[in-house]
């Protein structure tokens, strides 16, 4: 099974949050609807006397074994055969959040209406050769996305597969 | 159509997938929200704006954009957008206006601004432009045409100090040639927030394995990726500057060859950087003397290096333009100015882009001389601006519309006002409530519009025509991808319906903005239909790149020909020649006892990313971003104050308060606070004194004055 | 020889689950089913939901029948299990039927804990919300209007008087603890949504017990010493035990459920356990605790599949989670809140009107947090527990944006 997914540089990442509001305006996240699919956390630590500040840029990650799937009572959330994509069904979604206690990345998001909804690696800009928004717009290409074993290959980029750790770790540059 | 074929186009739809099936198109257009004029494909279904994303081949953003440009859905779209010409009816600042016809509107204002004219003469009016920058060569020509030298914009405070500071050394401005330098010092800016879309050169430039030393007290993305970072106290750049100085002549890492045939008071300049030892400069920096000479060899032993600095932040001190010039004077002291991979002089032209192509730019702006019009408005303070800078000083305005001296001020015809940018913006607004007729142009409406006589609507850079000529001279002229929201107008349409009714007969003007644009890239011959027939611009060749060197034939447009380290013209206005370092006005070692009260030090207005000055506060995106005002301390002082985060505190000066959170980060070095500027009821600019000002531009000292943060106890201030 | 076979025990969210994992495996041998309910897997956790009205009846039900075939079970159901004895490696059935096997998942669930009061016997007294028939027996009583009593406000007790207040009834919510939420919520956070229950119309006592109930004229009397109510429904939500009576203690370790390792296996060869049945080892505490959520109990299924078809998975440890609308609210608990150890220190931060955090902190390091309306954090304060991060990381990363 092909499985599509993010990539991340750490080293790249500003904290523009350019890839935030990308993501609100191609999924229309305003008024009632779930707030920004992608956000953005910092990190501070102070090595030596050098304080260092680093931003993670985050949403789903399309986890190989994802850990939502199980969770849902009324299995609403499906990874797509064609792409490994995670997706909601929001018709079957009951608004109870064990999806939001299961996620250890906070990717589902709720909107007016009391049901999740996430990201989907925008699949079908995908689909049509396009990159998903939030990519698209990184104005330092901290953000990439493709079939993880090109990604993975890809030495700077191995940071999108370590999550809180890698922030705690020793990057530098 | 089948149940199937209707759901995967309704998925497509939604997908927001350009194209016939799903009735959506890619038009291109330019984002205005801030200067840097990056190409977006502005998506649009029925009419309206959908999504936007940068276009790919546009060479300014190549297909990037910023938080703020992907917010111009919700910007243009905003409720708070002015739909049609609006009278007030009620009292100043009150909000309470009435719709008027545009026929009306402008009927009004000429009618008013010929009274005017005719009683107190033409001076008496003020055209001044805020952050907006394509309608500047109009409105000055306007001004002058209706005989007022008062042509004043927001570059009374932003960016033109350090063209004047270059112009002073050099003769010229000149630009970082970063495609093909080896070390960058970059001092004080931020190009991951200011402008992210190009920032890309610097990722690029580290990939390559440029040098970087980065100067600032900010701690930001690039000072972790620099291989040093010289965190200075705010204010000090000068004397970091002449501390280099003394460590690259000390060692002889100067280039001889250019110091001995290229420039003037040399010896002056070496002899007064003797005392600025790293020993001395640590003390006044606050940096360790071997963190100066390591960044002061490292910049004059790689070449070719080159020297960044931003809009502002060197000249937002009250010793701005000598700061800045002390930067500077380290290009031609290494040997670095106009030469590959150093500092890159490109003649500028149609609003300060570095295009390199010859026009009419001044010609249409200044069809007055100066002699046949009145003094202008900070002429008298700030002569040597007033001899570089072809606008008047806007820092001056409020106090000459409460003095009345030496003429009084009597109407402002103004193009997105906002009276926070002035320091003591209370001032200025008081200011406002004086004057006797104030035109306000905007998209929205601000709190500077409400003491507007007369509201008028001005349509988004996508609801109207355009040109950009970028500096690697791709040309595109944008047609309106959607129609103007409400029944606002361009503002170059404006202007030039207000000088058809004031009488000012502008055969130019009346042709229309297409006509006027042939007239200034006549020089190149460049026009408008020729760019009009490419809707996704063009590359303009057949012109010679900007050659290097050019020095060689021309010599320096300095009083002596050369580069100048002792200013000539600094010399006879009574100013200091050479690029001394004063302390902030307000500083621990200033006023100490000020200090003693006030112990912090308060530096504003660095960018935020999904900021533009206050432009986008009231788009919710970016707003939902950062919704509070709020000031970064260091962990340490806030600990000292007993400050958590996101508490409310108390910033305050000896001129004011003002409540805001607090934002415990490393951002910001012990002992400095850094606040972003603009925040309606949180607006720091207040605590500012309104002639805190440098000497020679009248720049604010926004990014160097003294400050204290207590805990909130409760409402007070 | 004939094939391998795997029994399980249960037809719920565990055992269904450990039987698609053991055939995701490749597991070729026989996999039989028992369940003393006789009808497709329920999942108890959608109950509250189908009785508000979002969810219809036969979506309670996750998985249909075609899932036995799919996955060639043979079910016996309808016949609860009386004895299992784990080292002959067979059970027995009410129906006095025998089933051997190669390996067993012991997953039969739990069962709500009515307590010892007088009256209570008389098991048409009260209602509960577990079974599939005592839903919808519960659903059948409510008309609109009357008065119910909840007995027991744990979070099912919060959820059924939401449920009962919305659908036109009187609502009196009695703890006997002197909080909402004894066992998952600092008393902070229970006081907040007290008065946020009260808010809503539901009249909350504590510090109450029930003396004893009698039948009235079709309705309950419930005495409460002081004072007596007469309810419509008399809804008990005082807990749930393991269903383990069938389990020889002498064989198979059991404390409040049958005690596995992070294999999901007892400590007799062969037999493992899973869901509400088990108790396995909390993160936190190093001690085995029950963790009774609908997740968990498909995530240890899963695991137990996996091994009894010859994989060797482990799963990690577990941190107590609890996540659920209240009304107009989120409310979770994750981790530890109470009972932890005593050395703890508790940060509450409030996030603008209705949004409040409340964590606790073990040497800075984060043990536990009870969130309303903030629990976009949730599954990332979880994480931090399992990384172990300082509080002061979840300070600067989380909590600021």
């Amino acid at each position: 099974m092909m499985q599509y997914g993010f990539s991340f540089d750490i080293s790249r990442c500003t904290g523009c949050m350019a890839c935030v509001i990308a993501c609100q305006d191609q999924n229309d996240s305003e008024g009632d609807n779930p707030p920004s699919f992608r956000y953005v956390i910092k990190y501070e630590k102070v090595q030596g006397t050098n304080p260092l500040i680093y931003f993670f840029s985050i949403s789903c990650q399309h986890c190989g074994d994802a850990p939502c799937i199980m969770v849902c009572p009324v299995r609403a959330i499906k990874k797509r055969d064609e792409d490994g994509v995670v997706v909601i069904d929001r018709d079957l979604c009951i608004g109870c959040h064990s999806c939001e206690m299961a996620c250890p990345f906070g990717a589902p998001k709720f909107q007016g209406d009391g049901r999740m909804a996430k990201c989907d690696l925008c699949y079908t800009r995908i689909e049509k050769n396009m990159k998903p928004a939030c990519v698209r717009i990184c104005p330092t290409g901290a953000l990439g996305a493709g079939p993880i074993e090109e990604l993975s290959k890809k030495k700077a980029e191995k940071a999108s597969f370590v999550f809180l750790t890698s922030l705690v770790g020793d990057y530098h540059r | 159509m089948s149940k199937g074929e209707d759901a995967s186009i309704r998925r497509l739809i939604k997908a927001k997938i350009p194209g016939k099936e799903t009735g959506i198109e890619i038009k291109k257009g330019l984002c205005s929200i801030c200067n840097a004029q990056c190409g977006i494909d502005v998506y649009v279904k029925d009419g309206r704006l959908i999504k936007t994303e940068g276009t790919l081949e546009n060479p300014v953003n190549k297909g990037r954009l910023c938080v703020k440009g992907v917010s111009n859905k919700q910007y243009v779209y905003h409720r708070e957008r002015i739909r049609s010409p609006l009278l007030r009816v009620g009292e100043k600042g009150s909000d309470r206006f009435v719709p008027i016809s545009w026929d009306e509107a402008l009927d009004r204002i000429a009618l008013r601004l010929n009274e005017i004219k005719e009683e107190s003469g033409p001076e008496s009016v003020v055209f001044f432009t805020g952050f907006p920058k394509w309608l500047r060569p109009f409105l000055k020509r306007l001004a002058h045409n209706f005989g007022s030298p008062n042509y004043m914009s927001e570059s009374s405070t932003c960016y033109l100090a350090t063209v004047l500071a270059n112009r002073l050394t050099y003769g010229c401005s000149f630009v970082p040639d970063l495609k093909n330098t080896k070390c960058i010092l970059n001092w004080s800016s931020n190009p991951y927030y200011s402008s992210a879309p190009q920032a890309i050169n610097f990722v690029e430039a580290l990939e390559r394995g440029v040098k970087i030393i980065d100067v600032g007290p900010l701690n930001t993305t690039l000072s972790r990726q620099a291989d040093i970072h010289l965190r200075i106290r705010p204010g000090t750049s000068g004397a970091l500057a002449l501390g280099i100085a003394h460590v690259i002549i000390e060692e002889d890492l100067y280039d001889r060859e250019f110091v001995s045939n290229w420039t003037y008071g040399f010896e002056e300049y070496r002899a007064y950087v003797k005392e600025y030892t790293p020993e001395v400069t640590a003390k006044i920096t606050g940096l360790a003397p071997q963190e100066i000479i390591a960044g002061a060899r490292l910049y004059a032993r790689t070449k070719p290096a080159t020297i960044v600095t931003s809009a502002s932040v060197t000249v937002h001190h009250t010793n701005g333009v000598q700061n800045h010039r002390a930067i500077t004077a380290l290009i031609g002291l290494t040997g670095n100015f106009d030469r590959p991979g150093g500092n890159h002089v490109v003649p500028t032209s149609y609003y300060h882009r570095a295009t390199g192509f010859d026009t009419r730019e001044e010609e249409f702006e200044q069809t007055k001389n100066w002699e046949e019009m009145a003094k202008r408005i900070g002429e008298e303070e700030y002569p040597v601006w007033s001899r570089f800078i072809h606008e008047a000083q806007a820092v001056s305005l409020p106090f000459q519309i409460m003095s009345g001296k030496p003429y009084p001020v009597r109407a402002l015809v103004g193009f997105g006002v906002n009276y926070r940018m002035w320091p003591g913006s209370d001032f200025m607004k008081k200011s406002l409530e004086r004057l006797e007729f104030f035109v306000d142009v905007d998209l929205f409406m601000t709190d500077t519009a409400k003491f507007a006589d007369i509201v008028l609507p001005a349509s988004s850079s996508l609801e109207r025509s355009e040109l950009s000529i970028s500096p690697s001279r791709y040309a595109i002229w944008t047609e309106p991808v959607i129609p103007p929201v409400g029944d606002s107008r361009s503002d170059v349409d404006i202007i030039i319906e207000l000088s058809k009714r004031l009488n000012l007969n502008d055969p130019l003007l009346s042709k229309g903005h297409e006509a006027c644009l042939d007239f200034i890239f006549e020089p190149s011959n460049i026009r408008i239909e020729e760019i009009k027939k490419h809707p996704g611009g063009l590359i303009l060749g057949g012109f010679p790149r900007t050659p290097y060197e050019k020095y060689k034939k021309t010599g320096f447009s300095t009083p002596t020909g050369k580069m100048e380290f002792a200013s000539v013209i600094l010399r006879e206005a009574g100013y200091d020649p050479l690029p001394v370092y004063r302390e902030p006005k307000y500083s621990p070692i200033s006023t100490p006892h000020i200090a003693a009260m006030y112990p912090l030090i308060l530096t504003t207005g660095a960018r935020l990313p999904m900021y533009m000055h206050s432009r986008m506060y009231r788009v919710p995106w970016t707003r939902g971003l950062r919704p509070d005002p709020m000031v970064d301390i260091n962990p340490k002082d806030g600990e000292e104050r007993g400050i958590k985060q996101n508490e409310r505190v108390v910033l305050s000066t000896p001129r004011g308060s003002i409540m805001v959170k607090a934002n415990l980060t490393e951002y910001v070095p012990p002992g400095v606070v850094n606040m972003y500027h603009g925040f309606p009821g949180a607006d720091v600019n207040e605590l500012i004194e309104p002639d805190y000002r440098d000497p020679i531009s009248g720049y604010p000292g926004y990014k160097s004055l003294l400050c204290d943060i207590r805990k909130s106890n409760g409402g007070d201030l | 020889m004939s094939k391998e076979r795997i029994l399980i025990l249960g037809n719920g969210g565990a055992g269904i689950n450990a039987a698609i994992a053991a055939r995701k495996t490749g597991f070729k041998g026989e996999i039989a089913m028992v369940s003393e309910r006789d009808g497709p897997v329920f999942n108890p956790m959608l109950s509250p939901y189908y009785l508000k009205g979002i969810v219809p009846w036969e979506r309670c039900f996750p998985f249909d029948y075609r899932i036995y075939k799919e996955l060639d079970i043979r079910c016996h159901f309808g016949t609860p299990v009386v004895e299992l004895d784990g080292i002959g490696q067979e059970v027995t059935l009410g129906d006095g039927k025998k089933i051997s096997f190669d390996r067993c998942l012991i997953a039969t669930g739990a069962s709500p804990v009515i307590p010892a009061i007088e009256g209570l016997e008389d098991h048409s007294l009260y209602k509960t919300i577990r079974t599939p028939a005592s839903v919808l027996d519960l659903n059948g009583a409510i008309r609109g209007g009357g008065k119910a009593v909840v007995l027991g406000a744990s979070l099912v007790g919060l959820k059924a008087s939401e449920i009962l207040k919305k659908r036109g009834m009187e609502v009196i919510l009695v703890e006997k603890e002197m909080q909402v939420l004894p066992y998952g919520a600092h008393p902070l956070i229970a006081g907040i949504l007290t008065s946020f229950l009260e808010e809503k119309g539901i009249e909350v006592r504590l510090g109450i017990t029930l003396k004893g109930a009698k039948p009235w004229k079709g309705r309950v009397i419930c005495d409460f010493g002081e004072k007596k109510e007469i309810a419509d429904i008399l809804l008990i939500c005082t807990g749930v035990r393991a269903n383990i009576d069938f389990i020889d203690p002498r064989q198979i370790m059991i404390d409040k459920g049958a005690i596995v390792d992070n294999r999901m296996a007892t400590n007799v060869e062969n037999i493992y356990a899973a869901g509400d049945a088990c108790q396995v080892m909390d993160f936190l505490s190093n001690r085995h605790r029950w963790f009774g959520t609908w997740g968990f109990a498909c995530k240890q299924g899963l695991v137990a599949g996996k091994n009894m078809a010859g994989e060797d998975v482990h799963t990690a440890d577990f941190v107590m989670e609890n996540i659920s609308p209240i009304f107009d609210w989120m409310y979770a608990q994750v981790g530890q809140i109470k009972g932890y150890r005593n050395d703890v220190t508790y940060e509450y931060l409030k996030d603008g009107k209705d949004g409040h955090y409340l964590f606790v902190l073990h040497e800075g390091v984060v043990s536990g947090a009870n969130l309303i309306n903030t629990t976009h954090l949730a599954g990332m304060i979880r994480q931090a527990i399992y990384k172990r991060l300082p509080f002061s990381y979840i300070r600067q990363t989380l909590l600021i944006r």
